[in-house]
């Protein structure tokens, strides 16, 4: 009975997220097109796409959109593996993997709030470095953020996804024997830089290419980090679009519509590309896999790679103490190194003002972590029994459809979405923005909880079902109770996806619903930075305690088994 | 009440892994069954505790007291499997995993004397509490197999339970675990590869498909 409940879970996850994302797909190519009755339009046409390719802001737009993608992709890749491969057994990467939760909690946009009360003109970077060391009394005239390169779009969007990428690397390394592979290359006379790059990486890109692609899509469709720290004449492609979405005058939804799909075409050839490019890597590099070259040039890097964990965790704790210092400053001019006065007022008004986003934030973020989980977890179980019957078997093709949500850029297809939700009085519906939520949430926690739970001995279920008779109760009293730590930690992890969840809250909510994350993307523009800084600490504290209360339950839980600690 | 294996064979993708194999295992005997690896032994211990994989099947009889056990599923067969790794829940303590063995409607007095009286067996009185991860390898090995006898199965299957066991205690737990199984009358089959882990019940070599 179990089994065949457990049978329907893929489908079901399938066809719940995969099918509204079709549909929002081809609610937003027909208005493309001119086709959006809603708005009389009824006829099809190219206008609206001329009117996109002729539009003076386009191409720069797309140029930032690539650079900031592109760029972010690569270079927290680069981090990613530098990092590990040069801090591997080291004390430096026992640290990192602790502060790791704590890194990926962090919502983008307060992240990005934080670094910009740090580097902006009269940010604290500045202010602690003047007069004595710049000679500067007043803020200067240049700018370190919203360049118009979108250059500090890319590192700050690199320095967000560089734990993410660290986070999975992990996880695709489980699967690999590593231990025994560097023991066994560094027996062979090759330096561990030397193993990793000629033994590990070979076999570890392929593992990453799903979560780089998450990455890379992301990096082209993100609106609430380009918003704040991207730059503005133009912006990005993605938020160009948005703007047009949510424009006064209506019919700028069809050239919008226009650029969501460029949105998507420019991230399918973006996502080609990079398989191209990583199968071009691998054959370029396999020649030299048994050329016996033993040392590296590059194992100078490994200084700076030590360096680089420093400056991940460092930003994190810097943006966070620069938040906390203006949340409870009273004057605060340039150049003082500290406000003058502190106060509790924007503590007070900001709390009254972000009441009913922080409880809808908290509850939205809970429901879709649970749901997502049960999901999950039944699509999983349900591989298992696949894999008990077909020995080899390695899982559901249909599983790569759970990812789609991640690697389709969301502004492509939200819109339609939106468009069928309001045909069917359905819009602004706390269902539907849950649901919206889920649709992101189910494919983090799929890929964050695959690795642990398809690496689970099943012979301790055998045991169990063998001891005590049962399947739900090997399941219930053994195999999840083993594996709380990783449930506990992906279920926060779901919170966090939720709660940073911008423009399906926008959308699917039709500006209904204020979330920490609306509210805090919409006063970062233009409003008073203490106030900022309270609104963008309640969002950065909130998946903070969620995420504590996950290591918290299993280690207090475990607290008198040392079979169950942490490795 | 014995154990008996009826022209059982195994086929994958229409391939016979061995011919028909037909033995007795008499209670509290521990008949064995040795031979090299990937030669079918534990797809016969998987045939016997019905834990096949639907890929294969299966054919012959497994009879344990008179009655065929093949339309039973594993968990209602009643046979216990101890492997070479001790599987111990690593979330319980030392009473916990036995007492999961344990039928549920036993009062908790009843169970506590149980597993007190189990435990004074394998001589770890007062173990009850402990964390599974503070036992040494013996302890641990000891404690499953306990943990194995507590839900009272009518037959016990040993996949190479001493492999992993130094040298020094491997003679030692392999006796205590014969004779615990002779005393209590249950008929164990075991596989291995290494003849010292053979009790002074019949030994059976499995090769080239064969049971000689």
């Amino acid at each position: 009975m179990l089994r065949r409940c457990l049978a329907a879970f893929p489908a079901v996850t399938a066809a719940v997220f995969i099918v509204p994302v079709v549909i929002g797909l081809i609610g937003t190519w027909l208005p493309a097109f001119g086709y959006l009755p809603a708005l009389g339009a009824e006829r099809l046409t190219w206008a609206h796409w001329e009117y996109l390719l002729t539009h003076p802001s386009v191409p720069t737009a797309a140029r930032h959109t690539l650079i900031s993608a592109w760029g972010s992709t690569l270079l927290s890749l680069l981090a990613a593996l530098t990092l590990l491969a040069l801090t591997w057994r080291s004390r430096t990467l026992r640290w990192l993997r602790r502060s790791l939760s704590g890194l990926l909690a962090i919502p983008h946009a307060a992240f990005a709030i934080g670094i910009v009360a740090l580097l902006a003109p009269s940010g604290w970077l500045i202010k602690l470095a003047s007069p004595a060391l710049t000679g500067w009394e007043l803020p200067p005239i240049f700018s370190l953020v919203r360049d118009p390169w979108a250059i500090s779009l890319m590192f700050v969007l690199a320095l967000k996804e560089t734990p993410f990428i660290i986070f999975m690397t992990l996880a695709a390394l489980q699967q690999l024997q590593v231990g025994r592979s560097l023991q066994m290359g560094r027996s062979l006379g090759y330096t561990e830089f030397m193993a990793w790059r000629r033994i590990i990486l070979p076999q570890l890109l392929p593992l990453l290419r799903l979560p780089l692609f998450a990455v890379l899509a992301y990096g082209v469709s993100v609106v609430d980090l380009a918003l704040i720290v991207g730059p503005s004449a133009p912006s990005t492609l993605a938020v160009l679009v948005d703007r047009w979405f949510n424009h006064p005058d209506i019919l700028r939804r069809l050239p919008g519509s226009a650029g969501a799909t460029l949105l998507l075409v420019l991230t399918v050839l973006s996502l080609g590309l990079w398989w191209l490019l990583e199968k071009l890597w691998l054959r370029l590099s396999r020649p030299h896999w048994d050329s016996g070259q033993r040392r590296s040039a590059l194992h100078w890097l490994a200084r700076p790679a030590e360096g680089l964990s420093l400056l991940l965790i460092g930003s994190a704790l810097a943006a966070f103490m620069v938040l906390v210092v203006w949340s409870f400053a009273f004057r605060w001019g340039f150049p003082d190194p500290l406000p003058q006065s502190w106060t509790l007022r924007f503590w007070e008004r900001g709390w009254t003002r972000l009441q009913q986003p922080f409880w809808l934030t908290l509850w939205t973020g809970l429901a879709a972590a649970v749901i997502g989980l049960v999901l999950v977890v039944g699509c999983l179980e349900h591989e298992v029994t696949l894999r008990r019957r077909r020995p080899g078997f390695t899982g559901p093709k249909l599983f790569w459809l759970i990812y789609v949500p991640l690697i389709v850029p969301q502004i492509a297809f939200l819109f339609g979405i939106q468009v069928v939700l309001v045909w069917f009085n359905l819009d602004g519906n706390w269902l539907a923005l849950l649901w919206s939520h889920l649709m992101f949430v189910v494919p983090y926690l799929f890929l964050s909880l695959s690795g642990p739970y398809r690496n689970f001995d099943d012979r301790y279920v055998r045991q169990a079902m063998l001891l005590h008779g049962g399947e739900w109760c090997a399941l219930s009293r053994v195999k999840w109770p083993m594996l709380l730590r990783p449930l506990c930690y992906v279920t926060a992890l779901g919170f966090a996806v939720s709660l940073a969840q911008y423009l399906p809250t926008l959308y699917v909510g039709s500006g209904r619903f204020a979330t920490l994350t609306t509210e805090t993307v919409s006063i970062a523009g233009g409003g008073d930075r203490r106030l900022v800084g309270v609104y963008a600490l309640t969002q950065w504290l909130l998946p903070m305690l969620i995420y504590s209360l996950a290591l918290l339950v299993p280690a207090w839980c475990f607290r008198h088994r040392r079979g169950m600690r942490l490795q | 009440m014995a154990l008996e294996l009826k022209q059982v064979t195994v086929r994958f993708d229409g391939t016979q892994l061995f011919e028909p194999v037909s033995l007795r295992v008499e209670p509290g005997m521990v008949t064995t069954v040795m031979g090299p690896s990937g030669c079918g032994k534990s797809t016969l211990l998987a045939a016997v505790v019905g834990d096949l994989a639907p890929v294969f099947s299966l054919s012959g009889d497994v009879v344990l007291g008179g009655q065929s056990l093949l339309n039973y599923p594993m968990e209602q067969r009643h046979i216990g499997l101890l492997y070479q790794d001790d599987l111990l829940f690593p979330h319980m303590n030392v009473g916990q995993n036995l007492g999961f063995a344990l039928s549920a409607g036993m009062p908790r007095q009843e169970r506590r004397a149980r597993i007190a009286d189990y435990l004074a067996l394998a001589g770890l009185e007062g173990y009850a509490d402990r964390d599974v991860a503070s036992l040494s390898g013996g302890q641990r090995a000891r404690v499953s197999l306990l943990r194995t006898l507590m839900a009272a199965p009518r037959a016990v299957l040993l996949d190479e339970p001493f492999s992993k066991l130094d040298t020094a205690l491997r003679g030692q737990f392999r006796d205590w675990v014969f004779g615990t199984l002779k005393e209590g009358g249950i008929p164990a089959l075991q596989v291995t590869h290494d003849v010292e882990d053979c009790g002074d019940g019949p030994v059976y070599l499995l090769q080239e498909g064969r049971l000689a």
